[in-house]
């Protein structure tokens, strides 16, 4: 069917392809935001330091591209009277592996099996909107760099509970993190406690430790 | 898109290889059209064009890598041979490297119109979304093309 010379031509295209071997390209790198961010990621680190900020950042190699920095930003600051435990929930193009398959959280159904806890006496929503605000406070007096980095749409939504003294919160905090649509679960109060340096959060969040600070 | 690009990017390389010759640039090209198409994601409306607009935007990359060598009056050595050269002849055999040379003294977009039809396969309507022609114009250029290549190597088309 084919002439010689598409065969000759196919064949020597394929055999010039070839001298590209997949093992050895460089892998592209993310551009624009995501390249922003990365170098944004010392000043995370820093500004975190110094203002008790946990990041909660994580690398995720996405097929077989540059891996893409993500972060849900929460402030750990965390002062008596304040809810305890945070309940973040997936949002589009979330990192979290519990938020693989783009989940869509059910607000209604994660808020009723919170509020079915023994451990939790109260629950409050808060939007992306009331979090970044939250973030921003945080960061005032600071030299802004993060505040650049970091937009609405990288806050999470999440529920914060108040819990009950002498439960088992991390029963509660296991409980939630296994709801569909949830990312992560923090207790900002240990959370708060180990934010005094970055490295111990990264230390002791990440790490084997007895009290649970974060689940999954 | 970012996704597109990484499970099309050993062939969007290939086929900047084939177009500028040398694989550094050709890789500087897909990272180039990436960034630029990153850029530009929101306004991409329709997903099943997503394909065909990056091989555009390598296409371009190619056109003004090309066109930039060609300004240039005495082009800096190039730091690794080019795949139609006398030094790939040993990795390609002498046969297919006068098919790399010969396909390379075509009209850009006949080279353009016959790596994307038989390397990569495309339908004539692939190849002129890809090119930003029309089907009966991709058609035609791939015609032109196989028989100026044939006419310079010699053969019958």
């Amino acid at each position: 069917m084919n002439s010689p010379m598409e065969d000759r031509l196919r064949d020597a295209l394929v055999s010039a392809g070839a001298t590209v071997e997949p093992e050895t390209l460089t892998p592209l790198r993310t551009p624009d935001r995501h390249r922003r961010f990365r170098v944004d990621l010392r000043l995370v680190a820093v500004a975190a330091a110094v203002a008790g900020v946990a990041m909660f950042l994580m690398l995720r190699p996405t097929h077989h591209d540059a891996p893409v920095l993500a972060a849900g930003m929460v402030p750990v600051n965390w002062s008596e009277g304040e809810p305890e435990i945070s309940v973040f929930l997936c949002k589009p193009d979330s990192p979290f592996p519990a938020c693989a398959d783009d989940v869509r959280p059910d607000r209604g159904a994660i808020e009723q099996a919170l509020r079915a806890r023994p451990e939790v006496k109260s629950v409050v929503y808060e939007d992306q909107q009331v979090n970044y605000e939250r973030f921003r406070q945080s960061q005032v007096g600071r030299d802004g760099k993060l505040l650049q980095a970091v937009t609405v749409d990288d806050m999470p939504d999440a529920f914060r509970l108040r819990m009950r003294q002498g439960t088992d919160w991390s029963a509660a905090m296991a409980a939630a993190s296994e709801l569909d649509g949830v990312s992560r679960v923090i207790n900002q109060v240990c959370a708060a406690k180990r934010a005094e340096l970055f490295e111990i959060i990264k230390e002791k969040i990440f790490g084997p430790d007895d009290e649970v600070c974060m689940t999954p | 898109m970012a996704t597109l690009f990484a499970e099309h990017h050993l062939g969007l390389v290939r086929l900047a290889l084939i177009m500028v010759g040398d694989r550094a640039t050709a890789e500087d090209v897909v990272q180039e059209a990436f960034a630029r198409t990153h850029a530009g994601r929101a306004r991409l409306r329709d997903p099943s064009s997503a394909l065909a607009y990056v091989r555009s935007a390598v296409l371009n990359g190619c056109r003004s890598v090309l066109r930039r060598r060609a300004t240039v009056f005495r082009r800096a050595v190039p730091y690794e041979p080019p795949v139609w050269s006398a030094e790939s002849a040993a990795l390609l055999g002498e046969e297919r490297r006068e098919v790399l040379v010969a396909l390379r003294g075509l009209p850009q977009r006949q080279r353009e119109a016959l790596t994307l039809r038989y390397y990569f396969d495309l339908t004539d309507q692939e190849v002129a979304d890809a090119m930003g022609v029309s089907g009966s114009t991709a058609r035609s250029t791939i015609a032109r093309g196989l028989s100026a290549l044939a006419r310079a190597l010699g053969e019958d088309a």
